[in-house]
């Protein structure tokens, strides 16, 4: 019964998230409006059948506007989970197999950048590097570092005394081999996991980075950006809030289902 | 071949350095099995360790030397020493339990020396695989070849773990209390497959136990451990018959014996 629920909420999740992903990538090949024309005479229109999500107080179509910002706010949650992991996952290694001084060291340093909220990590990142997509990418990326490496530190210090790390050691493998073949294959489901959250975490940073100015650039559409835009109008033109904000949740949740499994799954263990 | 001289390791984690093996030497020859037989913290484990090259922690200090054809081991390049690790020093650990990788067919394992030491093709690998199965008497070697450890038992898979040891054909094999973790009938064929694979492979055995019978039907020549120091050595028959060491002489008195009903062991 408890593994059935568990199921539904999966798929549930994945189906979210797919219909999502779907909507971003469907804008690349269909697209009814370009989502940065103008169009004064459509100015804050509501939702119609020529415009199904509405207009934006600059007349630009909310609907093509969402797909361009769902696409883009995706692609830089992607991209800087990849950086954050790769990452997270080297310092975290290091610091659970070899102990020690390089612990002590690196952990010191995690220790202060935990203590700086991320996003201002990140408002500090950018007022340093400049505005851009893919500097947006960069402080978010490095923002995601210090609570993966902790967290892949962890299992790595609780594999490192498992015997076939012993075994493989006494064979003469290198302590590369051992960390990427041996132990990675071994701390999967918590890899995962940690990839789940941090994309999690960094749409709703790259939302909130957007919302303070700092994260995707005018007239260029992302989910926050729209949502920040949007808030002038929420009385007279509630659905330019709700629509963006809406494929957010959607997003946001199916994630969060999909990360639960894994979740359960590691507490059954 | 291994030639082990004024050996001693501490710790140096506490305060106070701790002394776990205290200035032992010993010698082993080619094709020989010595046995270290001792009691819970005699420095047994220890020393198979540093044999192994296996005792690479900043705060253990290891001094004298463990000279293995001609080269220290003790101070030796790490990436020298993984090139003898494996190949030509193999170790078989207490627990084969947790000494396998859960998640990775027992053939990989198998295989993963071999592997380590160069060999790519795959053909050459499985083939290898299934002989080091087959030669440590497990049936039906292709199929456990596609298994994975929860599927065996125990004894299985410290039989799986010999296969990986030898694979390569080391000259050493170190048996860290290869027979702790299993039961007495299973013990008895651990042993005769150690006897077997020194008889046919000609491979050396550094057989440590804590259990003297068991040396006693293994080993040719044994070294008696306490406190880190060598209390006695010889071969089996003299410790057997003919024990100097006080020490000695209780240990072999704490081994159960067969009695008839009705008389006590004192």
């Amino acid at each position: 019964m408890k593994r059935k629920n568990l199921n539904t909420n999966f798929i549930l999740g994945c189906v979210l998230l797919g219909s999502i992903v779907f909507f971003a990538l469907s804008g690349l090949v269909f697209m009814p409006y370009d989502p940065e024309a103008m169009d004064v005479t459509a100015k804050l229109a509501a939702p119609s059948f020529t415009h199904p999500f509405g207009c934006d107080n600059f007349g630009r179509d909310i609907f093509s506007r969402t797909q361009s910002g769902a696409l883009i706010t995706l692609c830089i949650g992607t991209a800087s989970v990849v950086i954050g992991t790769i990452g997270g996952t080297i310092l975290g290694a290091l610091m659970g197999y070899y102990g020690g001084v390089t612990d002590g060291i690196l952990m010191r340093i995690l220790d202060v950048l935990f203590a700086i909220p991320s996003v201002l990590l990140a408002l500090i990142f950018i007022s340093l590097f400049g505005n851009g997509n893919l500097n947006v990418i960069l402080a978010l990326g490095i923002a995601i570092i210090p609570s993966f490496a902790k967290m892949m530190r962890q299992e790595f210090l609780k594999e490192r005394e498992m015997g076939y790390v012993q075994t493989a050691k006494m064979l003469g493998a290198g302590d590369l081999r051992i960390l990427l073949v041996h132990i990675l294959p071994n701390v999967m489901p918590t890899f995962l996991n940690c990839i789940l959250i941090s994309f999690n975490n960094t749409v709703l940073a790259e939302a909130g980075m957007s919302y303070l100015g700092i994260g995707v650039q005018p007239p260029q559409a992302s989910l926050g950006r729209m949502l920040s835009e949007a808030q002038g109008y929420l009385r007279s033109a509630p659905f330019y809030t709700i629509f963006p904000g809406l494929i957010m949740i959607i997003m946001l949740f199916g994630i969060s289902l999909i990360s639960e499994k894994g979740r359960k799954q590691n507490a059954l263990r | 071949m291994l030639c082990v001289n004024h050996l001693t390791i501490e710790f140096h984690d506490h305060s106070l350095p701790e002394t776990a093996v205290d200035d032992i030497s010993f010698t082993l020859k080619e094709g020989e099995i010595l046995g270290i037989v001792g009691e819970s913290g005699s420095g047994k484990s220890m020393t198979a360790l540093a044999v192994a090259g296996l005792l690479n922690r900043g705060d253990i200090k290891k001094s004298g030397e463990i000279l293995w054809e001609g080269k220290n081991l003790l101070f030796v390049d790490r990436s020298e020493l993984r090139n003898i690790q494996g190949k030509d020093i193999a170790i078989v650990f207490q627990d084969p339990l947790t000494g396998l990788n859960p998640l990775r067919k027992i053939g990989w394992q198998v295989e993963e020396a071999l592997r380590v030491h160069g060999e790519r093709d795959k053909m050459k690998l499985r083939e290898a695989a299934i002989k080091a199965l087959a030669d440590v008497k497990l049936p039906e070697p292709e199929k456990i070849y596609q298994m994975y450890p929860h599927e065996l038992s125990g004894g299985m898979r410290q039989r799986v773990m010999i296969a990986a040891a030898m694979i390569c054909k080391p000259k050493l094999l170190i048996a860290d209390e290869p027979t702790t973790a299993l039961d007495v009938t299973i013990q008895a064929q651990i042993i005769e497959l150690l006897r077997e694979i020194n008889q046919t492979a000609d491979t050396a055995i550094l057989f440590i136990s804590h259990d003297l019978s068991l040396v006693k039907q293994l080993a040719e020549r044994v070294l008696v451990m306490k406190d880190g120091k060598i209390a006695e050595e010889g071969t089996v028959e003299k410790i057997f018959q003919n024990p100097s060491a006080m020490y000695t002489k209780e240990l072999i008195a704490a081994i159960p014996a067969m009695l008839p009903k009705g008389v006590k062991n004192e």
